[in-house]
This record gives structure tokens, C-alpha cells and sequence, in this order.
């Protein structure tokens, strides 16, 4: 068994040999230094492997013998090529797969990222492509070393991180940094600062300093309830830090503009959709099938299916085009439900604009019109609560968390 | 001559197969024999095979007995053994 693949590639027969003496065949081919393998011997002939180079040695040796040679079957890559000698494109063919097949498997053809929660995964692809790992490229040119080290540089909040290869896929695990817990947040020394401009509405000081007062204007970045105390001890004045804490409270207004058209053409779809194929060859389109009806109105919904997964742009590929058909219909609006409308428009806008913890005091409405068109100006009044915790740097004297009032 | 031969080669330690081209005979088991130096096969049949060597004729006897390759200085036999003679 072990030399039959060398034979395969050189090639063999297998003959049968009627007539002479069986024994003195097998004597003259042996003393011609030819091999014969799985004789098998019969009544009336003997069959043998022999070697393709042999075989057109052994009519020499049979020359006079009154001996008859019939090939029984032929073996080996020589016959194999010359069955498919007139089928060239379709051996090119398996041989330009296999190679294409080869060349794909180590390209990288997708990236994944796992294990983020705070981090965004298309940061982590941006810094790796600019470290050199990115879709289409081979595998053996990817340093991921220096992939590695520069996910660890570029994002701080990287705790451990593996990038490995999984057929044609190169996954990222990430573990994050751990988040401090609010109990070490107040420990530590902070002020509270203003995070929006607003008129103090109400302010109710847990611990610090308070450095503002209700109907005081705030600025961004104003400091509102200070964490630096001033203590005396012994005839001194001591500086004392403390986790600045309160709930404040800031008035705020937001201005919003809407317009709404007193005609109206609203959409009415028909329920009749096309589909379109085209190609695109990156230097123009070209129409495959088009079934869409002319003189009527339409909304696309384009598709489209690249035929080279390794460039981001859609240049080269199909375009499926989907027509929805719909008819425009006309509504007139009175001026009062123009008006509502735009009210409903504000009041959405502001839910929008605002969080859920926001009271909405008051909403005024100011309208105008313009030909067919009428416009609002809105203001809302809003209260919310303002101020977020700033860490004083530098502190001598840390303290830890005092939750007694100080006036 | 033979004898002297037998005789430096013994005394050299040099293998008699090698340079005397007596038949070597390789058993394994009572299935497979491989017999170097042959000078030719004189009887091929399913229960008994005969071969000539320098010595004389070795028989080997048995059942299904194949010849599964042969070449110029070696020759694979299979088969049930049941039998070797030497004789002349």
C-alpha cells in the first residue's frame, strides 16, 4: 500500500496474458528487472500489474511466444490526463477554484467585537484598521501585536483585550475597565457645578457650602454648593473637603419654532409595488428589467447587492429597486386645526428635547402667518433639576463623607 | 574457491547472502515469505510453489498460495504455508 502513489503518478496496467507457460512469463519479465505485482493465476492465462514504462517493454520480451496481451484496466495519473486532455478549461477551471478558494480563506472577511458595554465597537474597528486590521486583508500581513498594543493605547478603558483568528472571521474580546462604585464616588471631595444655565428654582443643601440662592442666574460651569469648608480649630481656619451634596432645582426655558401648511397633499399608497433590476459597472447603470408603469408617482427603496465584498462603497453590483405607487390627496386645515396640530408638533418636540425627571410649567404659543402657512414660536417653561459633582483637585486634608449640614 | 570465500567472509563477518547470492528467505508468520537471490520460478500453482536458487530447489507447499510481486531478485509470496523443502 505504501508504494501505490508513486505508481498512481507513474501509472500502471493491468494485463492478462493468454497462452505459453505461465511460470516461464513470470521468469523472463522478472530477469528484465520488471516488477509484477497481484499475479493472479488461471486455468488458461495468468493477470498482472505491471508498470506503464514496462508494458511497452514487455512486447519485445513476448516477441516469438505465440502469447496474446489484453489490457484489463488502466491505472494512474497518466490516463487521467489524457482522459481529460480535451477538457482543459474545466481542469483550469478546478484548479483556478481550488487556488481562488486557498487565496480567500486567508483573507479576512469579517471582524467581530465582543465583550463592550460602555465602549463603542466602531471606535475599536477605527482603531484597528488604522493599526492595519481591517476586511479584504491577508491574514499574514496583520501585526496583531501592534493591533493589540494600540487598542490599549488609543482606549483607556480597555482592561484586558485578545484578538484571535477563527477561519476567515478575526474575533475581538474586550473586558472593561470596572466603572467606580457610587460608595468610593463619596468619599471623595467634590463640588457641585451648574451643567446648563438656568434661574435657581429651589436649592436644599445636604452637605457643603451653598454658593447660590433661589432666583440667583446660573452660568454653565458655576460652582453652586461648594465641598471646601472652612472650620477654625484652636484660633486657626482649617480647610475641610468634603463630597459636596444637594438637590437643586433650575428654571429653564426652551424656545421651539414649528411650521404647518394649511393645504396639505398627503400620500395614500396603492399597494401596487415594482421591482426593478439594474447593474451597476461602477462607470453607469444599466437596466435589466423594468416593469414600473410611467405617469404615475412613486417612493424607492433602493437594495443593493455588491458583487465585491471587499469595498465599502456600492460600485460594483445589482441594484434592486422597489417603486411603491401612491397617490397624492389634498387636505385643507382650518386655522384652529392647524393650530392644534402645531401644538401637538411643540409638545412633542419639547418630550424630545427633555428628560423624564422635567416638570413642563407652561407652554405659550405665539402665531404667525405667511400666505398658506402658519407658523408658532413656542416657549416652554421647565424645571429640572441642574448640578453634577466636580472632584476637587489638590486636597491636603481629604476627608471622608460628612452628611452634616453645614450652613 | 567457494569454501575460501566462505571462509574470509565468515572470518570478516560480511552477510554470505550478499556476495554469495544464496537465497535469503524472509517468513512472517505462515502467511508471507519473501525469498532473495532466486534464480527462477520453476512451478506456479494455487497449493505449490517452486522456486530454483543457487542451492538447489526450495518448495513451498500449502493452500491459496499467490505470488503477490515478483521482481528481478525478489519474489513475495502469500498464502497459507504449510510447507518449505529444500532439495536439489
Amino acid at each position: 500500500m505504501s508504494y501505490n502513489i508513486p505508481k498512481f503518478f507513474r501509472g500502471y496496467v493491468r494485463i492478462r496474458i493468454f497462452g505459453f507457460q505461465r511460470e516461464k512469463i513470470i521468469n523472463r519479465f522478472a530477469t528484465s528487472s520488471i516488477l509484477l505485482w497481484r499475479i493472479i493465476l488461471k486455468s488458461n492465462y495468468i493477470e498482472m500489474n505491471i508498470s506503464l514504462t514496462d508494458f511497452w517493454r514487455i512486447k519485445s520480451i513476448l516477441k516469438g511466444t505465440h502469447t496474446k496481451v489484453k489490457i484489463i484496466k488502466k491505472y494512474g495519473l497518466p490516463f487521467l490526463i489524457n482522459k481529460y486532455r480535451g477538457r482543459k478549461i474545466f481542469v483550469i477551471g478546478i484548479f483556478l477554484t481550488l487556488t481562488v478558494l486557498m487565496i480567500l480563506s486567508n483573507i479576512v472577511l469579517d471582524i467581530n467585537v465582543y465583550g463592550t458595554e460602555r465602549i463603542d465597537d466602531e471606535k475599536i474597528l477605527a482603531v484597528a484598521k488604522a493599526a492595519g486590521l481591517s476586511k479584504g486583508k491577508p491574514e499574514f500581513v496583520i501585526n496583531y501585536d501592534n493591533v493589540v498594543n494600540s487598542l490599549y493605547r488609543e482606549i483607556g478603558d480597555i482592561a484586558w483585550l485578545n484578538i484571535y483568528q477563527k477561519g476567515t472571521s478575526v474575533n475581538i474580546d474586550i473586558v472593561e475597565t470596572v466603572v467606580k462604585t457610587s460608595e468610593s464616588l463619596e468619599s471623595t471631595p467634590c463640588d457641585i457645578v451648574a451643567d446648563k444655565k438656568a434661574i435657581i428654582h429651589d436649592i436644599v443643601t445636604l452637605s457643603g457650602v451653598p454658593k447660590v440662592k433661589a432666583k440667583d442666574v446660573v452660568n454653565e460651569g458655576d460652582i453652586l454648593v461648594s465641598g471646601e469648608i472652612d472650620v477654625e480649630k484652636d484660633g486657626e481656619i482649617l480647610k475641610k473637603y468634603v463630597h459636596a451634596n444637594a438637590k437643586i432645582e433650575g428654571k429653564m426655558y426652551l424656545f421651539i419654532k414649528e411650521e404647518q401648511e394649511l393645504e396639505v397633499a398627503k400620500k395614500t399608497y396603492t399597494g401596487n409595488v415594482y421591482r426593478e433590476l439594474q447593474l451597476d459597472l461602477h462607470f453607469g447603470k444599466f437596466d435589466f428589467i423594468k416593469t414600473r408603469p410611467q405617469n404615475s408617482l412613486f417612493e424607492k427603496k433602493e437594495r443593493y447587492i455588491s458583487l465585491d465584498p471587499f469595498i465599502k462603497e456600492n460600485k460594483f453590483g445589482f441594484v434592486l429597486n422597489e417603486y411603491a405607487e401612491y397617490r397624492l390627496e389634498k387636505t385643507i386645515y382650518t386655522i384652529d386645526e392647524a393650530k392644534r396640530r402645531l401644538q401637538k408638533k411643540i409638545y412633542e418636540n419639547i418630550s424630545l428635547e427633555v428628560s423624564d425627571d422635567t416638570r413642563i410649567i407652561d407652554v405659550r404659543f405665539d402665531y404667525g402667518f405667511k400666505g398658506k402657512r402658519i407658523m408658532v414660536n413656542g416657549i416652554a417653561v421647565l424645571i429640572e433639576k441642574i448640578g453634577q459633582n466636580k472632584t476637587i483637585e489638590n486636597t491636603e486634608t481629604p476627608e471622608t463623607s460628612e452628611t452634616k449640614d453645614v450652613p | 574457491m567457494e569454501s575460501l570465500k566462505k571462509k574470509i567472509y565468515s572470518a570478516v563477518d560480511i552477510p554470505k547472502e550478499t556476495f554469495l547470492n544464496i537465497p535469503l528467505a524472509t517468513i512472517v508468520g505462515n502467511e508471507e515469505i519473501v525469498i532473495e537471490n532466486y534464480k527462477a520460478v520453476l512451478d506456479y500453482k494455487p497449493d505449490t510453489i517452486r522456486i530454483n536458487t543457487k542451492i538447489g530447489h526450495v518448495k513451498i507447499s500449502g493452500k491459496n498460495m499467490n505470488i503477490k510481486y515478483i521482481r528481478k531478485d525478489e519474489i513475495f509470496i502469500t498464502g497459507i504455508i504449510k510447507n518449505i523443502q529444500y532439495g536439489s
